[in-house]
């Protein structure tokens, strides 16, 4: 096996002398390890090493891609031909201006555990064993008759990622990603419930893991006899995971650049304008200890920062990729990631952080609820709808309160509305306490006139 | 290229009990045309072999894209180590024993779409660019075709040898129109387990012209009323609910976990007498499962029969634990992703009904329609399943009418399914090349259908 630069260093060779204007080349070479759990017990344990490279070539304004798993230098003459003839067949695309060019770092964040690399399969068993005994035992002092984990486990990604350029631009960096998800299940009277323990992280902290292990089994007691709600406009309490999962998909792929010049972003010509509530900031944080998201270069070797995306309410910043900046006339924000190695890049946030300059405790808002849902667990919300703020999402974990007093436990409703309206004039308040799903960092949000449909 | 065989005769040398090899040479093709701009011209291989042992009752997995002679040792030795790690907390892994299988079986296909030139697949996508672009309204087309050739073998010490290639091509259109500064979507597609053929055998003009006029007529309609409806379902939808609302909860190792709804309910009645729901690896239109990737032979099986839950899918080792026959729904995205169970082509039997009498009886529902969903999702163990539909059509006195859009259902596994009043008789399944079905981080081609059925309650709300 070859190593990345290596490749790299012959493929961009090899272009050159085959005539190409540019050549630009990422690749990732790492490790993972998987810890899955299934009925309280490991399953199997799954150790994948794996590299993989994509170069993309322009001729002119012709561009091509090809991305490849072979990592031996025999392998890259029948890449370059495979590429090449890719690349000539390609229209030209008008806008193209080149790869980007001059790499540099932003400010060096936390972002490689180097315990996660040194740890033993049977270490990381141990740390699985403890979170399920953790969940159950949490699950049991609440008075179950029954509490499992079902499904699940934890996850360890161990990676290096090369970028280079025909132009001599080099730049790597060594990362770490630390993933604990499984389900909960607890039972009484015959009457099950089930919470989620998720844990995204550059580093493992082991008593962060615990605290959510426990948490899991604490919140997996409280839905049981769950049931349907009547129809009609609610108030409803986001939990801060539920208003990361939520903006995910419906706000914040509209802060692309790509997005908005292909006429896919409700945004476009808003620049300045007030989009959502004047208490609410929206971030761009790659800088975040430890960050899902955090990172010192994007995927095309430019520097990330942090930046204001949306202050006081007002759309202040797109996220720019390098194509997408030249495009306006201007430079990228260092916002460029990819799908695959060899895809192009696409704007998108490093860590997406909400912040209000007016919170409550979370707890204070619960008892502001009028007549309303508070709401642990959503599914389908990937399908809410980023071209017009659409908000689809179906309940599958809440609370239905009146007067600051819980009801009873609601599952099978769907959640319908508009992010901008709940983000602007339907938003009633913001929590302290924010967290943290993958790169989304948010708040509780309360919001009022929340369209639920009932069964 | 690995000789798998020699791979699990060193493992068995070593120690292991059962052992079982999978290589996989998968190749990808992906162009997508941004409003006229080529966004992408990819090509992707992944190729690589993954190693599954059991030394003393216990399992591990490894896998590598790395096919040096040292790289494959390292594999070996990561794969037994992990079984011996498992010992202090893991659990014993057991699999059936079956007849050993050596077969190579290939797709059908009449022209391999990766030997086409790139210029005419190209020419293709910015044609059918254009014509949906002309559409009044619309302000943003992407055009996408993908193919793929999923080259595997897999090996065992049951002396089983399966060779499999499966070609797949697909194209798809994303329309957005814009109406009085509202903005709505329309994304559709369709894909075959065939050649270049494929693409040859259909106007793809037309195709983005529906779609983009989908899109245009979508975004000047209201959004539904929330509440609950009767509602007519198309093939499409009721692929996606049975996919959804039914059939992951059948799977072995999500029910071997306790995480399913159905855990423990093999002969109850959990559905309308009307349905019986099916899992076909080789039926017309959808994904094409021969062999799953244990090498079990792919049955036709009939999870549920007359609205009862005759059995769950199967790998050899859920067999192992619950009971029942081999299905062959072990299944894995790739050699370097463990063994899951998964459905391949999920459908509902057809009845005798036609088409337009599910509407008859109907004084105000929903007639709920695929062209523009975007797919749905589970949770099995609290038994709720939900999945968005594309613009669909308010029924008034037994006729579909006024045009609605961001319709979002949801329901509960145990009592949808128990109000399907009505099959029909049009049975059509789909398959994709530009997605499949997720779970555990793994996503995997199938297929779904049915014939139009109506069910008598469904939760529905809308976004937008």
């Amino acid at each position: 096996m070859a190593d990345m630069y290596s490749i790299a260093d012959r493929l961009i060779s090899k272009l050159m002398e085959r005539g190409v204007s540019e050549v630009e080349f990422y690749g990732v070479l790492g490790r993972s390890i998987e810890v899955d759990v299934s009925n309280n017990v490991v399953k199997r344990v799954i150790d994948r090493v794996a590299g993989s490279y994509g170069v993309r070539v322009a001729i002119g304004k012709r561009v091509g891609s090809y991305g490849s798993e072979e990592l031996s230098l025999e392998s890259l003459d029948s890449v370059v031909d495979k590429v090449l003839s890719i690349t000539k067949c390609s229209p030209e695309d008008r806008y193209w201006s080149g790869f980007s060019r001059g790499y540099s770092r932003g400010v060096g964040v936390s972002v490689y555990d180097k315990r996660l690399e040194t740890m033993s399969h049977s270490e990381l068993l141990e740390v699985m064993k403890n979170a399920v005994d953790a969940s159950i035992e949490s699950a049991r002092r609440r008075g179950v008759d029954e509490a499992i984990v079902t499904r699940g486990g934890l996850a360890v990604n161990i990676y290096d990622v090369y970028i280079a350029n025909s132009y001599g631009d080099r730049i790597s960096d060594k990362f770490t990603k630390f993933l604990v998800y499984y389900d909960v299940k607890t039972s009484r009277g015959g009457d099950e419930s089930t919470y989620p323990a998720i844990v995204t992280s550059r580093r493992l902290d082991e008593e962060a893991v615990y605290r959510e292990a426990s948490r899991a089994g604490e919140y997996s007691t409280l839905f049981i006899k769950a049931r349907g709600l009547e129809s009609g406009l609610y108030q409803v309490l986001l939990s801060p995971r539920v208003t990361g999962w939520i903006i995910e998909s419906s706000l914040a792929p509209a802060f692309s650049a790509l997005n908005i010049q292909e006429n896919r972003s409700p945004l476009k010509n808003r620049l300045g304008e007030n989009v959502l509530s004047s208490d609410i900031d929206v971030l761009d944080n790659p800088v975040i200890k430890w960050g899902y998201g955090s990172r010192s270069f994007d995927d095309e070797g430019y520097s990330t920062n942090r930046k204001a995306v949306v202050e006081k309410g007002v759309f202040k910043k797109i996220l720019y990729n390098h194509y997408t900046a030249r495009r306006d006339g201007v430079v990228s924000t260092g916002n460029g990631f990819r799908r695959t190695p060899s895809s192009a890049t696409y704007p998108g946030f490093t860590n997406f952080v909400l912040e209000s300059r007016s919170t409550s405790v979370f707890d204070e808002l619960f008892s502001s609820v009028r007549r309303g849902l508070v709401v642990y667990g959503v599914i389908g919300y990937w399908m809410s709808n980023p071209v017009n703020g659409g908000v689809q999402a179906t309940v599958t974990h809440a609370l239905y309160v009146e007067n600051g007093g819980v009801k009873y436990p609601v599952k099978g409703v769907v959640l319908g509305g508009n992010i901008y309206e709940w983000l602007g004039c339907k938003l009633l308040g913001v929590s302290k306490e924010v967290e943290s799903t993958e790169n989304m960092y948010t708040p509780g949000i309360l919001v009022e006139g929340v369209n639920v449909a009932g069964g | 290229m690995v000789d798998l065989e020699e791979l699990v005769s060193k493992a068995e040398r070593l120690g292991a009990s059962y052992v079982d090899a999978r290589y996989q040479d998968r190749l990808y093709e992906l162009i997508i045309i941004d409003n006229g701009v080529v966004r992408e011209y990819s090509v992707n291989r992944r190729c690589g072999v993954g190693l599954r042992v059991v030394v003393d009752g216990y399992m591990g997995f490894a896998s590598t894209n790395i096919l040096s002679r040292k790289s494959l040792d390292k594999l070996v030795e990561h794969a037994f180590s992990i079984a011996r790690a498992m010992k202090s907390y893991g659990r014993k892994f057991s699999l059936v024993e079956r007849p050993s299988v050596r077969d190579r079986v290939v797709s059908s296909y009449k022209k391999d779409p990766f030997e086409i030139d790139s210029s005419e697949k190209i020419e293709i996508l910015m044609s059918s660019y254009k014509v949906g672009r002309s559409v009044e309204g619309v302000v943003s087309v992407v055009t996408r075709m993908g193919m793929e050739l999923d080259h595997r073998l897999y090996a065992s010490s049951y002396g089983d040898y399966v060779e499999t290639k499966t070609y797949l091509i697909g194209f798809s259109v994303y329309s957005i129109a814009r109406y009085n500064g509202v903005m709505e979507r329309v994304y559709d597609g369709e894909s075959m387990v065939a050649g270049w053929e494929f693409i040859e055998g259909r106007d793809w003009d037309s195709f983005s012209k529906e779609v983009s006029e989908l899109a245009s007529r979508a975004v000047k309609a209201p959004t539904l009323k929330p509440g609950v409806y009767t509602a007519v379902l198309d093939n499409e939808m009721v692929g996606l609910m049975l996919h959804e609302a039914f059939g992951h909860a059948t799977e072995g190792d999500i029910v071997e976990s306790r995480d399913s709804i159905l855990y423990g309910r093999l002969g109850e009645r959990v559905a309308s007498p009307l349905v019986t729901i099916v899992d076909d690896g080789s039926v017309k239109g959808g994904y094409y499962v021969v062999y799953d990737d244990e090498g079990t032979p792919k049955k036709k099986v009939a999870t549920v029969e007359n609205g009862v839950l005759k059995t769950y899918l199967h790998s050899l080792s859920t067999v192992s634990s619950l009971g029942g026959e081999p299905t062959g729904n072990a299944r894995s995205m790739d050699y370097s992703s463990p063994i899951l169970v998964r459905q391949t082509n999920t459908y509902m039997e057809p009845r005798d009904y036609r088409v337009e009498e599910l509407f008859e009886d109907i004084d105000y529902g929903v007639y709920i329609r695929g062209r523009g969903a975007l797919g749905g999702q589970v949770d099995t163990c609290m038994g709720t399943f939900t999945f968005t539909a594309g613009p669909s059509y308010v029924i008034e006195k037994g006729e579909p009418t006024k045009l609605v859009r961001g319709v979002m259902l949801s329901g509960y596994i145990l009592e949808t399914l128990k109000n399907v009043d009505a099959v029909a008789r049009d049975l059509r399944v789909k398959t994709s090349a530009f997605g499949g079905c997720g779970k555990d981080g793994q996503t995997v081609r199938v297929g779904d259908g049915g014939p139009h059925v109506r069910v008598k309650r469904i939760t529905i709300g809308s976004g937008g």
